[in-house]
């Protein structure tokens, strides 16, 4: 079955999106914080991982280096919802280590970010 | 020319005021580089607290007008598509208040490329403007033109300055047109934003690139005045670039024109430009900013 994970840590952001991915019968999985977001992607292995960059424990950054050095996850696409300017540091350290795409939250909608996942899975 | 006496180093340097002297100087950098980080992790900051109740909020309203929870009655749809339009003015309101702390923080990143053509940026973006316009809105129209040279800059900003000018133009212009014109001259390509709108008070014109100004009230129908932000933002931008922005010409109830220049690629002013870039770039490397 297609996954999709999700590492964001607003708990209500997250619940929107469970709900918008679930309606859509796309499996997704949540984590709060960077650490745990990074061992739910080695465990789960998603077709798709959705990353924010300010994280508590770990950056999304950091959690983006951690999969492209691990060789069983450093194909993964990934693609990087922040609330980060395209002109920041961060997203552009992201962007240099490989992502799909780069969204800022308040562009988009749950339902454009299930269809950009299709995309994506198998 | 100024007449400069340099005085003769002296020969014998107190080696505890040198030191002192160093030591202070190397404080007075680590302050700086704190002050410089703070001032960078408090953006980041606001823009999350800021940014994430409004995505919250804008992507709950559209699950909800477009059915996700269930039907919903023609009364209820019209009310949050009113509140949408208000989350989106937000939303603009915020975005521009970040970009005015990170031009006035000095954190603003450039993505400046060599070879730009600013005629089919404007192109694209009328293009799009106008398939998104209400029937109450002005069409834009783009000058053609074949042989301007390319410019310097970077894309995004580049097309914000034009969404700027050509959405302000289209405020304050219930009949007519919004055109844009190009012109070279020297080294910089000139850009028009021409309108035959209401016109800038005289009053107002001396203020129009202060922050929080705005150019009068909109009178096309529900369009918002705006933050009175994007004017200055622009003019930043402009300036980053090496190029200038201002009021070409305004009459009151005949219309308006601004316009900006931008260098072009490979003038003495572009490469001047993009070496004090690398320099920066470099100095916040050896700085290790992060």
């Amino acid at each position: 079955m297609s996954q999709v994970v999700l590492v964001e840590d607003d708990a209500l952001f997250v619940k929107m999106y469970q709900k918008k991915f679930s309606k859509e019968g796309i499996s997704l999985e949540v984590a709060l914080d960077g650490e745990a977001g990074f061992n739910k992607i080695k465990e789960v292995k998603p077709d798709l991982a959705i990353l924010d960059l300010m994280l508590p424990k770990m950056s999304g950054t950091e959690v983006l280096r951690k999969i492209r050095s691990d060789e069983s996850l450093k194909e993964i696409p990934v693609i990087i919802m922040t609330n980060l300017n395209a002109s920041s540091d961060e997203v552009n350290q992201a962007m240099e280590l490989g992502v799909k795409e780069t969204v800022l939250k308040t562009d988009v909608v749950p339902e454009k970010i299930v269809e950009t996942a299709r995309k994506y899975l198998k | 020319m100024e007449n400069i006496t340099v005085s003769k180093p002296q020969e014998k340097i107190d080696p505890e005021a040198y030191n002192r002297a160093i030591r202070e100087l190397t404080n007075l950098t680590l302050r700086m580089r704190r002050l410089d980080k703070a001032k960078d992790e408090f953006i980041s900051i606001a823009s999350h607290e800021l940014r994430n109740p409004m995505a919250i909020i804008k992507g709950t309203i559209h699950a909800i007008l477009t059915g996700d929870d269930g039907e919903i009655n023609e009364e209820v749809k019209e009310d949050l598509t009113d509140l949408m339009v208000v989350v989106e003015r937000q939303i603009r309101l915020v975005n521009e208040l970040l970009d005015v702390s990170r031009i006035e923080a000095g954190v603003i990143y450039f993505n400046i490329v060599k070879e730009l053509d600013i005629v089919s940026i404007a192109k694209i973006l009328a293009e799009t403007l106008n398939a998104s316009a209400t029937e109450e809105m002005v069409k834009i129209s783009v000058e053609e033109t074949t042989d301007l040279p390319k410019v310097q800059g970077d894309q995004d900003k580049i097309s914000q300055v034009l969404i700027n000018l050509v959405t302000n133009s289209r405020k304050f212009t219930k009949q007519g047109s919004v055109s844009i014109s190009f012109a070279q001259k020297d080294d910089l390509v000139l850009t028009y934003v021409t309108d035959t709108g209401s016109g800038i008070t005289k009053e107002k014109k001396d203020q129009l690139f202060q922050k929080f100004t705005k150019p009068g009230d909109p009178t096309v129908g529900t369009m918002s005045a705006g933050s009175g932000l994007g004017l200055y933002i622009s003019k930043k931008y402009v300036e980053h670039h090496g190029g200038e922005l201002w009021l070409e010409k305004s009459e009151e109830g005949v219309g308006s024109t601004f316009a900006f220049s931008l260098p072009v690629s490979g003038s003495a002013k572009a490469n001047k430009i993009m070496e004090e870039i690398e320099a920066m770039k470099s100095i916040k490397e050896k700085g290790g900013h992060k």
